[in-house]
């Protein structure tokens, strides 16, 4: 079978199939199914991978989906075929000057959908005119261009995507847009929030990542609030770092503002399920009333575009160019990455094996999610020693309670581990650290650099105090 | 004129071509619920949260959205649930997808389904039907088709065909509304619902009510429904001949449908009948036209007081003419309710502006001529025209106005498909449009759901005969009153008793009054009836068969078993010491008594009978009825005395 036909035929296999080429129909065909006891008119819907192969699913008139199993079956006929279907609204929205120009770029899932009730079909809807029909309040904040990078799930992310993404993003801004969308899955949202706020250096703008739980083709998605809120954040606040906008509680209202290397999914399935942890979220942001309110300062300032000022500026920096200076406000994508990076979560019983392979296979540094302030057992210690002192691998150390530093230095375990060479990671998070380790990898090979930048600062991963405050997870 | 035809009663429903079709909604009586593992309980408690949230209307794919969904949206209300943190989980909140569909929700509702005739598909898939009030917080109710074809008979033999049977979970209770928010209760949401939809075969008032009342009898016979106040809901389509399909939803009681059905006979025929007059007047629908105008300076001066504080408010007085709808709107179209109400119900319901006011009626509400008469001039007004107002702030205003503009266009069209609402005499009020086809997308959390013949034949096999069928058999065969066998055809007990009856060969009467009463007795006397098991009844039937118990004793048997529902009846019989002896032994143990008092048989003759009864009855009492025991007593000493 040919792609083409395997499409149209979209999950059915063995008898069902067979069933189906037998009477030439497809899914989306309208047929009159004859049953030997009984009479179905409606129109083929795809069938789900997980399904058998016994049954043609058929959507009704009345808008129900059954399942007919074809030994039931004595004859179909097409009555006839029309796919999905799919209209482009005919409004058009011209371009505001007076407001800022922001650029939404689609990594994957659905940011707004709209359902096609004949055939039951969900299709996502993503250019602008789409989006501004599909969330008109869009058009009151900003000018939107969009534009699709990938179509892939997070969780198939690799480096090359988060590569790509902050080169696209770079050129975006370079181009002079006052803010970056990235709509994106939830799953691994904050890997690639992490990885673009390392690539991305001398950030003048906010690059925004979002994303919903609930998807963009039920009345009740997060998806419309988050995107509102994004856009508020990517086009009006000040914060020139790469951020997390979703949900602030299960509560529709208010959305909140995750500096990207300290945020977190925590709950599989709650709209509020990226957190910041273990410091406070960088700002609040109410779709609503279109406030964004700040929870802290501290945070990167954007370089602006005064838009009154564009001529003043384009001669400054003109003269600028003339005296050979760096233009300020150009963002530069960094996005050296070291591949043969892993992250290991440690358990109790864990073998030293795992560690082993990682040393035949080449590895360069591996991320620890160690017990409590920074532990693995002690079996793991001569093959960590090995991994260190004579491939020349980096560990660093940091804690599966996500929560709080690592303090070697307290326990006999921590102390063995430190004298190894293993690097403490303060309190960066696992997947944080990972890669930043990564980027740091990509960079050097000298041993005390690396140490150095580990455990430097560098965009916010690593909190100088801990606040009490820190330690909540339905935060505010 | 519709007054008149209800107080003459000459409504003739066949030939207008009255057509009716049922929908009733059943909530099932599971545990748990559909699609989550939490209890089936409805909270009376302030609630433990709330949550916040809002809807939006999903685009279609025409780059569209629904109307009525865009309209709610745009209002911004907020929508409100109420969540307990022992009965709701995250599902009741869309927080998490569903978990596996509850089994017992899926055998009670193949048991139902088998009812009505209809053939069970073997593969069910789950569909979202979006509702957009906040009442479901996923923004759809998931539900899906048992099975197709089926059928209900009437008394008279003629079948009414069953077009839908589903499985679907239940949405919240509304709690509250304002202006700012709708306040909807977590804990109904997702208990078992079965739908039974019905062809429009029903053709007068009568076969609905009977259709109606057999279905909620079939219903309540399983003994897996819930029973109490909006437990069962019905909502009844009807049209006539040349008139709409219009659905009444919330129809509570039985006895609210044949008025129901007939007011809305005598709707449609009057609404075709004001769609006849106006074609007649050649009234052409670009007539009607969105003109309004700012009528506010006429009231400068009015004495109608409800203006003059809404305009110093800052509201405006605003028209429209509608051309050549002179007298149409004082058109009475139900019982006491005239057109224009049709007309007001509709801004009210759309645009929250409540009373609007029309030329026809004036002077009226204070409003004098002369207002009248300027209201006329302004909109250039003919003989035929009327001209509407309403007072409202602008907006708002303007949106009332062009809901009454639409119902008037829609006028001409004779009756205009709607959603009604049941109101307590019979009447109804508008609710919404009529929605197209149901907006339904297959559910891509959940897997389709197998169900294996198996399952399906064994539950057929142990399906009951129809409630009335068993109804009549108990008057019939058992000689019940008939009273009782209505009672006992859908009692939970129903195949209880028929049990006892066939096969421990138990008195109908004694079982039928002892499950039905003499439990409702106790219960009333304080006794925790509701502990006595089945298996305990069964019990006390079978130690009366066995002749073991007297039945003066099953007072005391049920009362002990109530209190002690670990014991059984044996173990009863035992702890109570009330096990019968035998005509046999009473005779032996009433010789000993008779031997021992020779003296009182001489001395007092027959008359003994007196004294000794009572001390031999305070060994016997419980154990055998006092008849007996006096019998044998009289002719012992009949006995003892002829022996001299």
């Amino acid at each position: 079978m040919d792609k083409k036909e395997e499409d149209s035929l979209q999950g059915y296999r063995g008898e069902a199939q067979k069933t189906l080429q037998k009477y030439g129909v497809k899914v989306w065909s309208e047929v009159k199914i004859t049953g030997k006891k009984r009479i179905f008119e409606g129109i083929v819907l795809p069938r789900s991978e997980l399904g058998d192969d016994k049954h043609i699913v058929i959507k009704l008139p009345n808008g129900y989906d059954i399942g007919i199993n074809i030994k039931d079956i004595e004859t179909i006929e097409e009555k006839g075929y029309e796919p999905a279907a799919y209209k482009l609204p005919e409004k058009t929205f011209p371009k505001d000057e007076k407001k800022p120009n922001v650029t939404l770029l689609g990594t994957g899932g659905t940011v707004a959908a709209r359902l096609d009730y004949r055939t039951g079909a969900v299709i996502p809807a993503f250019t602008p005119q789409e989006l501004f029909t599909a969330v008109p309040e869009l058009t009151d904040i900003c000018n939107l261009e969009t534009r699709t990078i990938y179509e892939i799930f997070s969780e198939n992310m690799k480096p090359e995507h988060w590569q790509k993404i902050a080169e696209e993003t770079a050129k975006e801004i370079n181009k002079g847009t006052e803010g970056v969308i990235i709509a994106h899955g939830t799953d691994t949202m904050h890997y690639t929030a992490s990885a673009l706020t390392f690539m991305l250096k001398n950030l003048p703008v906010p690059v925004v990542m979002v994303g919903s739980q609930r998807s963009s083709d039920r009345p009740s998605s997060d998806a419309a609030t988050n995107l509102i809120s994004a856009t508020l954040t990517a086009a009006k606040s000040d914060i020139a770092e790469v951020t997390i906008c979703m949900h602030e509680t299960t509560n529709d209202p208010t959305c909140l503002i995750h500096r990207g290397t300290r945020a977190r999914k925590m709950h599989s399935s709650r709209r509020d399920t990226f957190r910041t942890i273990d410091d406070t979220p960088l700002a609040k942001v109410n779709p609503l009333t279109k406030q964004i309110t700040p929870l802290r300062k501290d945070y990167n300032k954007r370089k602006k575009t005064n838009k009154k000022k564009k001529e003043e500026k384009k001669k400054e920096e003109k003269k600028k160019e003339e005296r050979g200076e760096e233009e300020g406000r150009e963002v530069i994508a960094d996005t050296a990455f070291e591949e043969k990076t892993a992250l290991i979560y440690t358990y109790p019983g864990i073998k030293k094996e795992i560690i082993e392979h990682l040393i035949d296979q080449n590895y360069k540094g591996i991320v620890i999610a160690g017990t409590g302030l920074g532990h693995t057992p002690e079996t793991l210690i001569p093959t960590l020693e090995r991994a260190i002192q004579q491939q020349n691998m980096t560990i660093v150390m940091t804690t599966q309670c996500l929560w709080g530093h690592i303090k070697m230095n307290v326990y006999d375990t921590g102390r063995k581990l430190l004298k190894i060479g293993v690097i403490p990671g303060a309190n960066m998070l696992p997947e944080t650290a990972y890669i930043k380790l990564g980027h740091i990898l990509g960079h050097t090979q000298n041993k005390e650099e690396i140490k150095k930048l580990i455990q430097t600062n560098i965009a916010g991963e690593i909190t100088k105090r801990e606040k009490h405050k820190a330690y909540q997870i339905l935060q505010n | 004129m519709v007054s008149e035809m209800v107080e003459s009663d000459r409504l003739d429903y066949g030939s207008v071509g009255l057509k009716v079709g049922l929908e009733i909604h059943q909530q099932l009586f599971t545990r748990g619920k559909l699609f989550c593992r939490c209890p089936a309980e409805l909270r009376k408690e302030d609630p433990d949260s709330r949550v916040v949230r809002f809807m939006r209307p999903t685009l279609s794919e025409m780059g569209e959205f629904d109307p009525t969904a865009l309209m709610e949206f745009k209002k911004g209300k907020r929508i409100v649930y109420e969540i307990y943190d022992d009965t709701t989980c995250l599902y009741e909140i869309d927080e998490i997808p569903p978990f596996e569909v509850d089994e017992e929700a899926v055998n009670i509702v193949i048991e139902i389904a088998l009812l009505f005739n209809v053939e069970v598909l073997d593969e069910w898939h789950i569909s979202r039907k979006q509702y957009l009030d906040g009442s479901v917080p996923t923004g759809f109710q998931r539900t899906m088709i048992v099975g197709t074809g089926g059928f209900l008979p009437l008394r008279s033999g003629k079948k009414i065909r069953v077009s839908l049977l589903s499985l679907e979970e239940d949405a919240c209770r509304e709690i509250d509304e304002s202006e700012e928010e709708i306040v909807w209760r977590t804990d109904r949401i997702g208990i078992p619902l079965v739908e039974i939809g019905t062809y429009p075969d029903i053709s007068s008032p009568e076969e609905a009510v009977e259709a109606a009342h057999r279905i909620s009898r079939l219903l309540r016979a399983t003994g897996r429904v819930r029973k109490g106040l909006g437990t069962i809901r019905q909502d009844i389509n009807v049209s006539i001949e040349g008139g709409r399909r219009v659905e009444v939803k919330g129809v509570q009681r039985l006895e609210w449908i044949a008025p129901l059905v007939r007011n809305e006979v005598l709707r449609q025929l009057a609404l075709l009948e004001i769609r006849d007059e106006l074609e007649q007047r050649g009234l052409k629908v670009e007539e009607l036209t969105v003109d309004f105008k700012d009528v506010t300076d006429i009231f400068s001066e009015t004495k109608a007081k409800f203006i003059r504080k809404a305009v110093g408010k800052g509201a405006v007085v605003l028209g429209v003419k509608l051309s050549k709808f002179a007298g149409l709107l004082g058109k009475e179209v139900q019982p006491g309710r005239r057109f224009g109400k049709e007309v007001s119900d509709r801004a009210r319901v759309i645009a929250g502006v409540g009373g609007i006011i029309h030329t026809d009626e004036l002077p009226a509400y204070s409003i004098s001529e002369d207002e009248k008469q300027a209201l006329l001039s302004v909109f250039g007004a003919r003989d035929d025209d009327c001209v509407i107002v309403v007072v409202s702030e602008l907006e708002r205003a303007r949106m009332a106005l062009e809901e009454c503009i639409i119902r008037a266009r829609e006028a001409l069209g004779g009756v205009p498909p709607e959603t009604r609402r049941a109101l307590l005499e019979g009447n109804t009020e508008f609710e919404r449009p009529l929605g197209g086809g149901a907006r339904m997308y297959p559910d891509t959390d959940t897997p389709p759901i197998s169900i294996p013949e198996e399952l399906v034949e064994k539950i057929r096999a142990e399906l009951s005969d129809y409630p009335w069928i068993r109804e009549e058999r108990y008057v019939k065969g058992l000689k019940l009153p008939e009273t009782l066998a209505y009672e006992l055809a859908v009692h939970d007990y129903a195949i209880l008793f028929e049990n006892i009856v066939n096969e421990l060969g138990i008195d109908p009467m004694l079982v039928a009054t002892t499950v039905l009463q003499k439990m409702k007795a106790l219960g009333r006397d304080g006794v925790p009836v509701d502990r006595i098991t089945r298996d305990h009844l069964w019990q006390v039937f079978e130690l009366l068969a066995e002749n073991r118990v007297a039945k003066e004793v099953v007072d005391d048997l049920l009362t002990h078993l109530a209190s002690n529902p670990g014991d059984t009846a044996n173990i009863a019989v035992e702890k109570l010491k009330l096990e019968t002896v035998s005509v046999e032994k009473v005779r032996i143990f009433i010789k000993g008594i008779l031997e021992r008092n020779l003296n009182i048989i001489k001395e007092r003759g027959e008359k003994s009978i007196g004294p000794l009864m009572g001390e031999i009855m305070k060994e016997l009492r419980g154990k055998i009825d006092g008849k007996t025991v006096s019998r044998i007593l009289r002719e012992e000493i009949k006995a003892v005395l002829e022996q001299g």
